[in-house]
């Protein structure tokens, strides 16, 4: 099904708007006074933008020199070895090491932005919407919406790159699945290359018909390949990492804070910090036990079911549980690390020194006995 | 010696001498010695705390609401003899045993004891705790959460419980931004990590089989586990190789993580040697001098400050007021003297002194002091005023007009109020001593410095270190980005294409979305919150335990938790659904 009208009706940014809208996939033509230029939409997002008077790699290739990506030179006999090696250029340019793929996609996007900016200043043409299931595209070839480029396009910018003499390339074929409806450019003289109409809107291939060896797009993408596809490694890496961290969260967090090698005193000073607030809490606790009962708990579990601590401090924050021990007058805390004290990290606390618990803190003397000494004047 | 001002290793060298000093003290009779009772007690100090020691055994055993009424007035009425206004560890005791009471079925009595506890010990978080534990027992839940409310309320007003909530806040906030920040180094590779993997796989594969390619690309992408801090150098390795795969929102998250990771130790050293001071039994003492709390060991801990510090002008000072404040003139005259010594400019000692001479009925050595402090500062009102007593005193009636008048051109005001309490107080006295707090934890941090740093440059080179980590890491970002451009293995800086995924995928799995349109600031804030709901049980447990009397659980922790995971996930589903029609 096709949808056509004129521009003088339809402004651009209305029709471009509409099928964002909408999230339609096809290919919108237009028709202008001089050229045409066909908009490949997949899912409302543009994913490719093709010109009658220009082929992808002309203008790719001054976009890649203007961008300082590729040098001029580099291109010329990159043409030169295309001309003897035959398939596609943008595959010899990227497996040749002329350019990083991701550059070429970079630039190919950036081709395709300008080509846009180009069709929005056109106020008289005709267009047509080609509406479809599959459309091609460069994979890897980043969407282009209609907002970004509305707002992009809004002011007027130049029309196309200045070549920098990149020689012309002579045009290549493009794949399309499910293609539309042919339509009929009108001749330009002006034309620098001889194919009148651009060759990815003619070009036809039926399903499970084996695609053409060369064209400018090097794998035909109409549908995001299935996720079997993608490595599985990294995915598998990147859970692993999130568990460790947690693990390490739980388990060791001073490792998460102080995490450098060198700074494994930094990390024994922060644990001992750590138990330091810890014993003092339990200190307390121990005390008001001893204040109501007279005697040490026999065991910190006592003080939790009292309310006085909390489950998560019967061992030290590096999780090693702790042996409690405890005299008359005195309880001693060792952080136990399989069946072994952790050396240092031990405390040890009495009633001494606590008025209220130590009964030989306070000597008050009595009052003495002895006859009084009486000056007399 | 460790850097640690732990109360163990204080007490030890204070009890080695108390262990040797203690027949002397009892024979001494009048004054406890200071190895024993951690600072010099006079008989009528000792009778009193004795006094408060006997007074709690009433209250344990008192049946009824009125007998604790009346035994908890008497309290408080002999800890203000010490001026002293709080008694921390009966209230703690009050509160257990009303605790104890609710959990036997009397909740007349929990609730006196609960009384009890607030009066010996206003505005405390654990009675406030404790109430809710009572009010949970009886059944009055809305009570309960009232009570819980307002027991973490209350942890603002208390210093060393505030203090230490903010340095586990810090803690907790610098963990959630690494957590966070490895989170996202997780998403970027699982979505972005593909590519990686290609692009390495491919680039191997030009020298080397496929097998042994994807066998070198394992291999470089973990051997950073194989380090000393291996799970540190892991996603920090990741993050160079992902650099040139990110768009620039990414990158800049990337650099922040880098910085994180340089700052957050610099931090957390910093403030642990600080909270190291904070946890120290001499500091605890200070503080509770200044809320004017009692608590069983305050001589104990003055007296490790006294061990600690001692020829610390500030601590002298400090204890000459604590002794002053029990009365115990004779003492606090002598360290005023040992101040003025270290300090003859001194005012606030010198005046106190003069205030000990007057006292002893001294005036002509009163009138001295007093008449120093009025030269060295002339803005003092309360030496003028001070002279014109002692003047008084030697009846020198012109001249203590005269300097009466001269107190109240200075300050009429302060005067009028020292007039009106001039029945309970002759002379003005000052508590400077306690105000230089601030000062004496200074000089406790620079002794733990001292202890700690027996190479200073050495010590800050090794401590500056992980700053340049992120350094380290920006370079070696950039060269592999500029090196790998002409081989043709670079990465993609624009953002791949998000991949249409599942609904529940989308909902559960947070940052993917975003990372993979490239959104790194969206991917990076659309994990932090998820990871803090997430980590919010950890609050208390990964910084310090605040020593708190009464234990207020973890419960409310995994609540809002649970709740608040409820929340966002329904909130995503709800915005997808929307989405979606």
């Amino acid at each position: 099904m096709a949808v056509e009208g004129t521009l003088e009706l339809f402004k651009l940014p209305e029709i471009l708007q509409l099928i964002a809208q909408q999230k339609k996939t096809g290919i919108l033509t237009v028709q202008g006074e001089q050229d045409i230029i066909a908009v490949t939409f997949l899912n409302g997002e543009i994913v490719a933008a093709d010109a009658l008077n220009q082929t992808v790699e002309e203008g790719l290739a001054q976009v890649l020199v203007g961008e300082r990506l590729l040098r001029a030179a580099d291109f010329t006999q990159a043409i030169a070895e295309h001309e003897t090696a035959g398939g596609r250029l943008l595959d010899l340019l990227v497996d040749r090491g002329y350019i990083a793929r991701p550059d070429l996609l970079r630039g190919l996007r950036l081709q395709t932005l300008l080509l846009l900016k180009q069709l929005l200043r056109w106020d008289k043409g005709d267009f047509k919407f080609y509406s479809g299931d599959e459309v091609p595209f460069e994979e890897g070839f980043l969407p282009i919406s209609v907002e970004e480029l509305l707002v992009q396009g809004a002011p007027a910018g130049p029309a196309r790159p200045t070549p920098v003499g990149v020689p012309a390339q002579p045009p290549v074929h493009h794949q399309v699945h499910q293609p539309p409806p042919q339509i009929t450019p009108p001749a330009h003289e002006d034309a620098p290359h001889p194919a009148p109409v651009r060759p990815s809107l003619r070009v036809v291939r039926r399903e499970g018909e084996p695609p053409e060896p060369s064209g400018p797009f090097r794998r035909m993408k109409v549908e995001t390949p299935p996720e079997e596809s993608r490595p599985f490694l990294p995915k598998l890496l990147a859970a692993g990492l999130v568990l460790m961290a947690a693990a390490v969260l739980l388990f060791r967090s001073e490792a998460l804070i102080l995490p450098f090698p060198w700074q494994s005193r930094e990390r024994a000073d922060l644990a001992q910090d750590q138990r330091a607030s810890l014993y003092l809490k339990i200190d307390r606790a121990a005390k008001t036990s001893f204040l109501l009962e007279g005697h040490f708990p026999a065991s910190l579990t006592q003080l939790e079911k009292e309310g006085l601590l909390s489950g998560g401090d019967l061992s030290d924050p590096q999780g090693h549980p702790f042996r409690y021990s405890v005299t008359e007058e005195s309880y001693a805390i060792e952080p136990l690390q399989g069946s072994q004290p952790i050396p240092g990290a031990e405390t040890s606390e009495a009633i001494t020194g606590n008025f209220f618990l130590d009964p030989e803190f306070l000597t008050v003397p009595t009052e003495s006995t002895a006859p009084p000494l009486v000056l007399l004047d | 010696m460790s850097r640690r001002l732990g109360r163990a290793v204080c007490l030890a060298a204070l009890f080695a001498l108390a262990a040797t000093a203690r027949p002397a003290a009892a024979a001494a009779g009048g004054v406890s010695s200071p190895q024993v009772t951690g600072v010099e007690m006079t008989a009528p100090v000792r009778r009193a705390l004795k006094q408060l020691e006997e007074q709690w055994l009433q209250w344990v055993v008192q049946p009824s609401r009125e007998g604790s009424d009346a035994v908890v007035k008497d309290l408080l009425a002999t800890a203000r003899q010490l001026n002293m206004t709080r008694l921390p560890d009966l209230s703690v005791g009050a509160l257990a045993r009303a605790v104890q009471a609710a959990r036997q079925g009397d909740f007349n009595r929990a609730g006196w004891s609960l009384d009890a506890a607030e009066r010996l010990d206003p505005g405390r978080c654990e009675t406030a705790f404790a109430e809710s534990t009572v009010a949970w027992l009886e059944g009055g839940y809305f009570r309960a959460a009232g009570a819980l409310a307002r027991g973490y309320l209350r942890l603002f007003t208390l210093p060393l419980e505030r203090y230490l909530w903010l340095q586990n806040l810090l803690v907790w906030v610098v963990s959630l931004l690494l957590l966070t920040g490895v989170l996202f180094l997780a998403v970027q590779m699982a979505v972005k990590g593909g590519a990686l993997w290609d692009d390495m796989v491919g680039y191997f594969s030009r020298r080397l089989p496929r097998p042994a390619a994807v066998g070198l690309a394992v291999a470089v992408l973990v051997w950073p586990l194989f380090l000393p801090s291996g799970l540190l150098w892991l996603p920090l390795f990741w993050s160079v190789l992902l650099w040139g795969y990110s768009s620039l929102s990414e990158r800049a998250v990337l650099i922040s993580i880098w910085l994180l990771v340089g700052l957050a130790p610099i931090l957390i050293t910093s403030q642990s040697r600080r909270v190291t001071v904070m946890l120290s039994p001499p500091v605890q003492a200070m503080e509770s001098l200044r809320q004017h709390r009692l608590y069983g060991g305050l001589f104990t801990d003055l007296g490790v400050l006294r061990s600690l510090l001692p020829e610390s002008a500030a601590v002298k000072h400090l204890l000459a007021d604590v002794h002053r404040s029990l009365n115990q003139w004779d003492q606090a005259q002598s360290l005023y003297r040992q101040v003025l010594d270290k300090e003859p400019n001194n005012s606030a000692a010198e005046i106190n002194l003069g205030a000990y001479s007057f006292l002893k009925g001294d005036f002509g050595s009163a009138i001295q002091h007093f008449q120093k402090v009025a030269t060295n500062d002339p803005k003092s009102a309360a030496a003028q005023f001070n002279l014109s007593q002692a003047y008084s005193e030697s009846y020198l009636f012109d001249e203590s007009k005269r300097a009466l008048a001269q107190a109240r051109a200075i300050d009429d005001a302060q005067v009028d109020g020292w007039m009106r309490d001039i029945s309970q107080q002759r002379v003005v006295t000052n508590n400077r001593g306690m105000a230089r707090i601030p000062e004496i934890r200074d000089e406790l941090l620079s002794t733990l410095r001292a202890q700690e740093a027996p190479s200073a440059r050495l010590e800050l080179f090794r401590r500056g270190l992980s700053l340049v980590v992120p350094l380290v890491l920006v370079l070696l970002a950039v060269a592999l980005h500029l090196a790998r451009r002409p081989s043709g293995v670079e990465g993609s800086a624009e953002p791949p294409r998000a991949r249409p995924v599942g609904l529940w995928r989308r909902i559960l799995l947070p940052g993917f979305e975003a990372v993979a349109s490239g959104e790194g600031f969206h991917g990076f804030f659309s994990l932090l919150l998820p990871a803090a709901l997430v980590m919010l049980p950890l609050f208390g447990t990964l910084g310090y335990r605040l020593p708190w009397g009464y234990d207020p659980g973890r419960s409310t922790g995994w609540i809002v938790t649970i709740l608040g995971l409820a929340l966002y996930l329904g909130v995503r589903l709800r915005t997808e659904l929307r989405n979606q029609l």
